[in-house]
């Protein structure tokens, strides 16, 4: 059906007067690009975009919506791979972090105060010259936002060493926020929680810590509009190896007697299935189940390398062979979401889906295997889709297993058949007890299915709390 | 003509690679209006799903986002988008896809904007973008008895014959102590095309095309050297894609300079301490991966220091003058040009080098008002051979 462009949301006057008409959009065609996250979930068409460049621009817009009842939904780097927020199609106010984007670096406190919409390796960029880093992201490290990050996914997201620093929220000290009503709050030890302090300089807060309410909440009870994340100093020294294992059980068993070590030698570890593209693009013909990659990081090298030996005696033991040395550059680069992981090697395809979950270490192997049968079990999957294939990251006692899916083009057959198999394996894995890490759009809604009454019951009573017009992200966790 | 990049539009994966990079922000345009999607890849690919679609049809509306595009390829050099199903790699080319979209949309009856009219009908009546007369283009080669017809043929292009006439005569008089003769087409050299490739006006484009084309084999050549990123960029590049092989080579005077330079046939003994910092023009840097030919001329010239701007090579940023933006939209391409102008003035460099005449146009303004100042490439050179132009 054709439609011709068209403009004219009744809020544009009010909302150009807020943050300046260059900042809002309302023209039909200038939304399309609103509509759709990088997944196959069908899109849902907002009403007006806007682009505020401060908590106090987005607090007047919130304001407002309250006053007039239209919905507010948010796009921080559009890299969601769980579908947007429903809203109210046509109606919905997208607020655009884009603009949100200073950063203050703090190295004397190790921090970093991240405007909501910082690109992670802008993050990265600022505190490079200090020296630090923080604990980003393995993936779309120049496109998801701190506030999508923090906002969109499970722990605020996996990040550079998550196999041994374990997911963000760890670094998160604090957040601030613009709640449904327009009030801008902090999180964590800020000034809301002692009014003489000045600033976030610690997560331990004498009181309730509000920072986990919004962390992976989507945006349901407010919109973080700054993140303050303990930073880290850059190792002096880093290391890499790889190793092709023959079977999906050898994998299993390297992976948890390595991670079981009570001084795990890795920094950071990632398995591919052999026929991962970006493993293919590497291996040269060498043939096998999967391929394991290590890095090694740390300030004495003398450690580094018996650690890279420990590595290597435990592979070697369950009968893995060294990788060649395109593999164990990767082992150095795609492991940690440097450069090359993204650039080298496409990090997404269109359209695709991820399943990213986290179970528990003594059933996972049990729990792939069932995964990859849902997948495998959706009708005409080898014709629709090339399945990218399993990964695993061993987190402590937690494996992030995910299985990336992907078509070649955006046909309508191919998003129909992404969003069948989707819908199969997050079915599977809330099953098993788990699910998978989006707290996003359609996503959020299959999560909220598996919710006990009394979890659902305190949910609902946050979010009438905080936001009785629910005008923020209405749709969202099926509120 | 967007049909031709269905392929492209279908397979944007709408990740936003092509609006943060490795050097930060990567779109000008994106970073200098208000920045919404529609102003970068991965929204205008979603706009021409959606034409291709038939979800959504050519309207005026759609005038400013298409054409603010700097067709600089910052976007295609940071997009990782692969076909997944035969491995091929950087699949989407932005500025091919912009100018489908821009062809279709005059075609449609929108656009291009009026200054683009403007400069067309100068390109058609006196072949040149500044629709100045057709024998003002040669004054520059007054005086040195260039010949029309030769193995090797000089291609000033419109920027340098019309507006910086040292470019083109530092040019042979280089080329000329290293021993390379160049004949000239004169009034036979037309536009090369390249604002009519940008602003949808594909058939004049075409009409260029086919003239210079002829004109160049009727001069019997088997080489073209051009000074300018642009026509460089146009001959190498589309002219082929639109006509199919040509029986020429295309270089840039750059590379002829370096390979001069390496060859010890010229060598720049003229002391000039002076600190540079070199632009690389899109056109010849991201579009034709021409990088090092010019950092190694001026490390060759004495006395000299050598500064790189923190966006260099592929991720340079582009001086706002691509795809005629500079014309019809000055203001988004001054503001550009500052930026760039700024970002060369803080590596404490006294002189920006370019190698394409059109972005040291766009450069100039903003750089007088810093006070830095910038050249060619070839003027450098002469100077440090000590040639008086």
């Amino acid at each position: 059906m054709k439609q011709e462009t068209k403009s004219g949301h009744e809020l544009k006057n009010a909302i150009a007067a807020i943050v300046g008409p260059k900042y809002v959009i309302d023209d039909y065609f200038a939304l399309i690009p609103y509509a759709r996250d990088i997944s196959a979930f069908p899109g849902v068409m907002p009403g007006i975009v806007v682009r505020p460049k401060s908590s106090e621009e987005l607090a007047e817009i919130v304001k407002l919506a309250n006053r007039t009842g239209y919905p507010i939904t948010v796009k921080g780097g559009g890299q969601a791979g769980g579908g947007v927020t429903k809203g109210e199609a046509t109606r919905n106010i997208m607020v655009d972090m884009g603009r949100m984007d200073e950063i203050e670096v703090d190295i004397e406190n190790s921090r970093v105060v991240a405007g909501a919409g910082s690109r992670l390796s802008t993050i990265d960029d600022a505190l490079r010259p200090y020296g630090h880093f923080i604990n980003t992201v393995i993936g779309p490290y120049y496109t998801a936002t701190a506030g999508g990050l923090t906002s969109g996914i499970a722990g605020a997201g996996f990040g550079k060493n998550v196999s041994t620093l374990g997911c963000n929220w760890t670094f998160v000290l604090g957040l601030k926020v613009v709640l449904p009503n327009g009030d801008i709050i902090t999180t964590g030890a800020g000034p809301d929680s002692n009014v003489n302090r000045e600033d976030i300089y610690f997560r331990e807060v004498t009181g309730p810590d509000l920072t986990d309410l919004f962390v992976g909440s989507g945006g349901a009870f407010g919109l973080i509009t700054e993140v303050v994340y303990r930073t880290l100093p850059i190792p002096k020294h880093m290391k890499a190896i790889s190793y092709v294992t023959p079977s999906m059980e050898v994998t299993w068993a390297i992976q948890l007697e390595l991670s079981a070590k009570e001084r795990v030698p890795y920094t950071n570890t990632i398995m591919f299935e052999m026929t991962n593209y970006m493993v293919k693009a590497i291996a040269d013909g060498i043939e096998g189940y999967g391929a394991i990659f290590y890095a090694v990081e740390g300030d004495d090298e003398a450690d580094i390398d018996s650690r890279i030996k420990e590595i290597s005696a435990v592979c070697e033991k369950h009968g893995a062979i060294h990788g060649n040395e395109k593999m164990d550059h990767f082992a150095m680069t795609g492991t940690t979401g440097t450069l090359e992981m993204v650039r080298d090697v496409p990090s997404n395809s269109c359209p695709f889906m991820t399943w990213e979950s986290m179970f528990p270490r003594s059933k996972s192997l049990e729990f792939t295997k069932g995964l990859q049968d849902a997948f495998k079990s959706v009708e005409g999957h080898r014709e629709n889709a090339t399945a990218a294939g399993l990964y695993l990251v061993p987190m402590g006692h937690i494996f992030l297993t995910g299985i990336t899916i992907r078509s070649g083009f955006s046909t309508p057959e191919a998003e129909e058949h992404l969003r069948k198999t989707w819908r199969v394996g997050e079915e599977y894995m809330r099953k098993v007890g788990t699910c998978s890490t989006y707290s996003q759009g359609t996503n959020s809604n299959f999560i909220a299915e598996s919710w006990s009454p009394n979890h659902s019951k305190m949910m609902n009573s946050i979010k009438k709390v905080l936001d009785p017009k629910n005008i923020m992200c209405p749709g969202l966790w099926n509120f | 003509m967007l049909d031709k990049y269905k392929k492209m539009a279908f397979g944007c994966s709408r990740c936003g690679m092509c609006i943060v990079g490795e050097a930060g922000y990567i779109c000008p345009i994106q970073q200098h209006t208000g920045g919404f999607d529609q102003y970068a890849a991965r929204g205008r690919n979603q706009i021409a799903k959606a034409i291709l679609n038939g979800e959504l049809e050519y309207s005026e509306e759609l005038m400013e986002s298409t054409f603010t595009c700097l067709g600089c390829n910052s976007c295609h050099e940071q997009c990782t988008r692969m076909d997944p199903l035969t491995g091929e790699k950087n699949i989407i080319d932005e500025t091919k896809l912009t100018n489908a979209l821009r062809v279709d949309l005059v075609k449609a009856g929108f656009g291009p904007p009026e200054a683009l009219k403007s400069v067309d009908a100068g390109v058609q009546s006196k072949h040149n973008v500044f629709g100045e007369p057709v024998e003002k283009r040669t004054k520059w080669a007054e005086g040195l008895d260039l010949p029309k017809q030769g193995d090797t043929v000089y291609f000033a292009g419109c920027y340098a014959s019309y507006r910086n006439t040292k470019i083109p005569k530092a040019t042979v008089a280089v080329l000329k102590a290293g021993g390379v003769d160049v004949a000239y087409l004169g009034e036979d050299e037309w536009c090369c095309g390249v604002p009519q490739l940008a602003d949808g006006n594909i058939g004049l484009a075409e009409e260029l095309i086919q003239h210079n084309v002829e004109a160049l084999k009727a001069a019997g050549v088997k080489k073209v050297i051009t000074s300018c990123a642009g026509c460089f960029h146009a001959l190498k590049t589309e002219y082929p894609e639109i006509i199919g092989k040509l029986p020429f080579e295309i270089v840039h005077s750059s590379e002829v300079i370096a390979e001069l330079i390496d060859n010890g046939k010229i060598s720049l003994d003229t002391e000039i301490e002076k600190t540079f910092t070199y632009h690389d023009p899109c056109h010849l840097g991201r579009h034709e991966n021409v990088y090092e030919q010019p950092r190694k001329v001026l490390n060759a010239v004495k006395g000299a220091t050598f500064v790189e701007m923190p966006r260099n090579k592929a991720n340079a940023w582009c001086c706002g003058g691509g795809s005629v933006v500079s014309t019809a939209f000055p203001e988004i391409s001054n503001e550009i040009a500052a930026g760039r102008v700024a970002e060369a003035k803080g590596t404490s460099a006294e002189t920006i080098v370019s190698t394409c005449p059109s972005c040291e146009n766009g450069l100039n303004a903003a750089a007088r008002k810093s006070k830095i100042e910038v050249i060619d490439l070839s003027v450098l050179v002469a100077n440090a051979m000590g040639i008086q132009i």
